[in-house]
């Protein structure tokens, strides 16, 4: 824990009991100093949590026809109650309701998306019926995947509006099941970077491909519309410039790096997830533009099936994960492709190294 | 020796009817709770750092609620964690940390929260948002 760019390194090598003692008697700068590295065990316990079994896959309705899709929108009606009151099934007529109406479309949407493009079958490519709760707290500023659904809350209305408006979100959320399916990247340090890069990037590919637009003229944002009118910010992250979302007296500056050499270290964030994840967000970017045409259908394909690449483990770190981008560019494309030689350059610009053309990883 | 209205005083108190608000004013009763958010969607720095509020400088309804919740909760003898199901992403983790002059105990929740806490963490995110 100490080396980390803790700014109270003290803290790094008091024992437990004297935290404590600190968290009870120091002021309230201790209190929250104390708390903040007695809150490093709940990253610590999720790490050694994640190295025991995954839990079993959700069961697969037999019945499921391949190319159908099957939504059910919950309210939980301002609770934290999951999954909530049924209020809006497959096939029937929109809501009042703004929020159902929008996750029953951006459900829909990232499903066509994942279909139509690579032929996924939903979540577990065994055509999951997809459930979503919307309405989730009070004023509650999130949304979240609970390994079974997408739950979305309204938003305070004073630093964040509600979390279905954004369809690149709801692609985030419903990404995380695929991943979660799929390389089971543990939500921590770099694997959870990773985790979180690709929901951003499946997130954006799902808008794109809705707006029909190519590499060049996305805008590469997630979460557009999110933050409340008065925020200073346009969304909560960028691919395009990592770093550049936001700039704000109450949320601080976007602190998202774009190259390996920024890094952050830290024991937050499940050890920096949605901090990190700005590195290999960028990379895809720039391979993305760089391969020009519609992002999903080189890049976004090169990167689906590193996804899906028995090679890539719960573990891995940005640097398995870029080489074998490169494996799959090779195999998808060629050795000695435009495609191979642009993930491998678009790697070496975010500061991850390549190693050779052809992989040496054992399965 | 009389301290704070927590569960294990209440056997010992001798005025175990009365009003806990009452005694908030007395200092030896002082009780401050330091609460973080961390996780979510994205990390917001500005949102990151943890707030302590001093319960006894809170209205008198919030005190009232917030030691009846530490009552109903058992909160000092919560487990320190109850961790996020594995695959969940995107979650908040909740970190509670409540001390009086004797004891001190923090708790870790994450998403979504346990029912028997969810009016605590709802009423501690109130408190401490700006």
């Amino acid at each position: 824990m100490c080396h980390t760019s803790h700014r109270h390194p003290i803290f790094c090598i008091l024992p437990p009991h004297v935290l404590r003692s600190i968290a009870q008697r120091g002021n309230p700068e201790q209190r929250v100093m104390a708390t903040n590295t007695l809150a490093v065990d709940a990253t610590l316990r999720a790490f050694r949590a994640s190295a025991q079994t995954f839990a079993a896959a959700p069961s697969v309705d037999a019945l499921a026809n391949p190319g159908e899709k099957r939504r059910t929108i919950y309210t939980a009606n301002h609770t934290q109650q999951l999954p909530g009151q049924r209020v809006r099934g497959e096939g029937d007529p929109p809501s009042g309701d703004v929020s159902v109406n929008e996750a029953y479309d951006g459900l829909g949407d990232t499903w066509d998306f994942f279909w139509n493009t690579y032929g996924r079958n939903s979540i577990d490519d065994e055509g999951l019926p997809l459930d979503a709760t919307v309405h989730f707290g009070q004023n509650y500023n999130n949304a979240f995947w609970n390994s079974q659904q997408m739950v979305f809350g309204d938003g305070d209305g004073q630093i964040f509006n509600r979390f279905t408006v954004s369809l690149d979100v709801i692609g985030h959320e419903l990404t995380h099941g695929v991943t979660e399916d799929e390389a089971q990247l543990a939500y921590l340090f770099q694997p959870g970077a990773l985790n979180e890069s690709v929901s951003d990037i499946f997130g954006s590919l799902v808008k794109q491909q809705r707006r029909h637009q190519a590499a060049k003229d996305a805008d590469w944002l997630i979460g557009e519309g999110l933050l409340a009118p008065g925020i200073q910010g346009i969304a909560l992250r960028s691919m395009k410039e990592p770093g550049s979302a936001y700039d704000d007296p109450i949320l601080g500056k976007d602190p998202q790096p774009a190259h390996m050499k920024n890094f952050v270290h830290t024991y937050d964030d499940n050890g920096g997830v949605h901090i990190n994840s700005g590195i290999p967000n960028h990379a895809f970017y720039l391979a993305a533009t760089r391969l020009a045409g519609y992002a999903w259908e080189k890049a976004g394909r090169i990167w689906y099936e590193t996804l899906r690449d028995a090679r890539l483990r719960q573990n891995s770190g940005f640097k398995r994960f870029a080489t074998l981008t490169a494996a799959n560019a090779a195999r998808l494309f060629g050795t000695s492709s435009v495609e191979h030689a642009v993930v491998v350059s678009a790697w070496q610009d975010v500061g991850v190294p390549v190693s050779g053309g052809s992989p040496a990883l054992t399965p | 020796m009389l301290v704070c209205r927590f569960p294990e005083d209440h056997r010992r108190s001798p005025r175990k009817h009365a009003d806990p608000t009452v005694r908030a004013a007395d200092k030896k009763c002082s009780v401050q709770i330091t609460f973080k958010t961390s996780g979510g969607i994205a990390y917001f720095p500005g949102l990151a750092a943890g707030k302590t509020i001093d319960v006894d400088t809170l209205p008198q309804d919030r005190q009232a609620e917030i030691r009846r919740l530490l009552e109903s909760t058992k909160f000092f003898d919560l487990p320190a964690r109850t961790a996020a199901k594995p695959g969940a992403a995107d979650y908040q983790t909740y970190t509670i940390m409540v001390s009086d002059r004797d004891r001190q105990k923090t708790v870790a929740v994450s998403d979504p929260v346990p029912p028997e806490l969810a009016r605590l963490v709802e009423l501690l995110r109130e408190l401490t948002s700006r």
